[in-house]
């Protein structure tokens, strides 16, 4: 089999004594989307941190292309191709969307030193990459972002990560708080984000959502991958949530029984 | 599922309006209050409009308003120096008595702004690698400041030998015969400082830090060093002043511009600049000191007690923090439908 995209194995992590992934092993292939599921607490956001350089991990190692790297910070992660859309920080509100595609990477117009951001440049880009991922409505790319609907700023945000050729974008619960059209919306970004040849981990609570999008499902409990090659074209929803909660049929009618919520 | 070559227009997009329209710059307001202001008092008073009277008020509002230009950023930051103040008058001081100790002004001069940006990247240093914001750590600094100016200065008012002084009889002088030096450094300095805070990428950072840290930082923008260098910019500005002080006032008494850290928040706040981070305006700051100036300066004209006038800068700071609080919370009402700003 050819080397994945993206592998990372045996990673550990901990805070203090508390283990967040206990040798965790995951990979993604190339032009792949991977659904990454798990309860609450079952280390989902701490693997997808390490991938992603906001955590140092205690252990383990992580290869792209089969070679190793060490990613000791965003930056890192960014310039090795790896994109991380999180909910809530993808963007900043006060700024424009042009600002905002270009956050962190702003364009320099000559003399260097003087410092000066070409806004031009960012705004014509800008313009382009809206009309690209749908939002055709003549928004102009000064527009701060705080004034743009939930499904629009997650477009920018993905517009983002494929503008500057990210080999994986991460996205962490892009469809929350969405409506049902802007869901789909969303979900069909992540499918030409696919198309256009990147790789995707997307992660959601919904695991509809998942089902719709993903090639494969990737489920974690208590800091392990405790499956890997889930097919969601083979396998039923109420399967997967088995598996997620770890738990029968027979041991969830107890919990509720009991009082206890299963998720 | 279908492909789709485009994606499908999003619902939910149709239903915005502010922010698309004509938007009037956040000066506005500012500048309506400030021209207001010189046209009650110039009816009122019209020896008010007497050209040297407006050239010395500029020149009085020179020195707080150059540590307002940097309170802007630190603001714009989600940030607060509370230092500011008491750096101004360590500078003012080292600069004084090194001029007295025989040291060329001018190097003496550059050695006090230096001094200023050292003391900032001691803010920096401190808020960066301990994780405090700005506010905690300043409000420590301040006083150790504060104290060195009293053990260095002796606390008595310091005059610098301004006998041959290049630098004194530069700053004191007044160019063109009208206009002081100060304030002639003051407006060039608010309008580079306005260019650099939205024109460059340095001054883009430092909204985007303050407008949404944890974003920023995983864009990857090096938060604590543009942090660092917001801070050591607020000395710099903060030890310029403090030796224009020197040079033009030519004497340092203890208490000076003990009020300037707080003048130069209340001065950016009346210019529109946010205490919520994410933006912010230079020349709308530039524009408060002057209104917070006009007003000091009407007081004496209507020969209220000077000792109220600590009492009324206070009071336009809390006006100007209610004004921006309510104005925060009405665009909040009609962009988000009533959620506050989720790092608030």
């Amino acid at each position: 089999m050819a080397e994945p995209l993206i592998r990372m194995q045996n990673i550990r992590k901990s805070y203090g004594r508390v283990q967040a992934l206990e040798d965790a092993s995951f990979h993604v292939n190339e032009r792949e989307i991977v659904g990454l599921l798990g309860d609450n607490g079952a280390g989902k956001s701490t693997l997808i941190k390490v991938l992603s350089g906001a955590v140092p991990l205690t252990s383990g190692d992580i290869f792209i292309r089969g070679k190793k790297v060490n990613l000791r910070s965003t930056s890192d992660a960014i310039a090795h191709g790896i994109e991380t859309i999180y909910q809530d920080s993808a963007l900043v509100t006060q700024l424009s969307i042009a600002r905002n595609l270009f956050l962190g990477r702003e364009p320099i117009k000559p003399p260097r030193f003087l410092n000066r951001m070409d806004q031009e440049a960012m705004n014509n880009v800008a313009r382009d990459l809206l009309k690209q991922v749908g939002i055709s409505k003549n928004i102009p790319p000064t527009t701060p972002i705080g004034s743009l609907s939930g499904g629009e700023r997650q477009a920018v945000a993905i517009a983002r990560a494929m503008h500057f050729d990210s080999d994986l974008i991460i996205l962490d619960e892009p469809t929350n708080n969405l409506g049902v059209a802007e869901t789909q919306g969303v979900l069909s970004f992540v499918r030409n984000a696919r198309d256009s040849g990147h790789s995707c981990i997307f992660i959601a609570h919904n695991i509809h959502h998942v089902f719709q999008v993903v090639d494969r499902i990737v489920v974690m409990r208590r800091g392990k991958v405790v499956a890997d090659d889930i097919d969601p074209k083979k396998t039923s929803v109420a399967e997967v949530e088995r598996i997620i909660t770890g738990m029968s049929d027979k041991e969830i009618r107890d919990a509720i029984a009991d009082g206890k919520p299963s998720h | 599922m279908t492909k789709t070559d485009t994606a499908p227009p999003l619902a939910g997009s149709a239903n915005r309006q502010p922010g698309r329209g004509i938007r009037l710059p956040d000066e506005t307001g500012a500048v309506v209050a400030l021209a207001a202001l010189v046209g009650i008092l110039g009816w009122l008073r019209p020896s008010f409009l007497d050209p040297a009277n407006l050239w010395a008020l500029l020149g009085q509002a020179a020195l707080p308003g150059l540590l307002a230009i940097g309170m802007v950023f630190v603001l714009a930051m989600r940030e607060i120096d509370l230092s500011a103040g008491a750096v101004f008058h360590l500078a003012a001081v080292a600069t004084a008595l090194l001029i007295e100790a025989g040291f060329d002004p001018w190097l003496s001069a550059l050695a006090g702004i230096v001094l200023g940006a050292s003391l900032g990247l001691v803010n920096g240093v401190l808020a960066t690698t301990l994780r405090l914001p700005a506010l905690v750590v300043t409000s420590g600094t301040w006083w150790m400041i504060q104290g060195l100016s009293l053990v260095v200065g002796k606390g008595q008012t310091i005059t610098p030998p301004g006998a041959d002084g290049s630098l004194f009889t530069t700053l004191s002088a007044k160019a063109f015969a009208v206009v002081p030096a100060a304030g002639i450094v003051f407006i060039a300095l608010a309008l580079a400082m306005h260019i650099v805070l939205h024109r460059t990428r340095f001054g883009y950072r430092v909204q985007a830090v303050g407008s949404n840290p944890r974003a920023a930082a995983y864009a990857g923008i090096p938060t604590a060093r543009v942090r660092l260098l917001t801070l050591v910019l607020m000395g710099a500005m903060a030890g310029l002043a403090g030796v224009i002080h020197g040079g033009a006032d030519g004497a340092i008494a203890p208490g000076d511009g003990s009020a300037f850290g707080l003048l130069a928040i209340t001065a950016a706040l009346i210019g529109g600049t946010s205490l919520s981070g994410g933006h912010g305006s230079v020349i709308g700051a530039a524009i408060g000191i002057l209104i917070v100036q006009v007003i000091l300066s009407a007081m004496t004209l209507f020969g209220v007690d000077s000792a109220w006038s600590t009492f009324a800068t206070g009071a336009l700071t809390v006006l100007a923090l209610a004004l921006d609080r309510l104005v925060r919370l009405w665009r909040n009402r009609r962009v988000d439908g009533g959620q506050d700003h989720p790092f608030d």
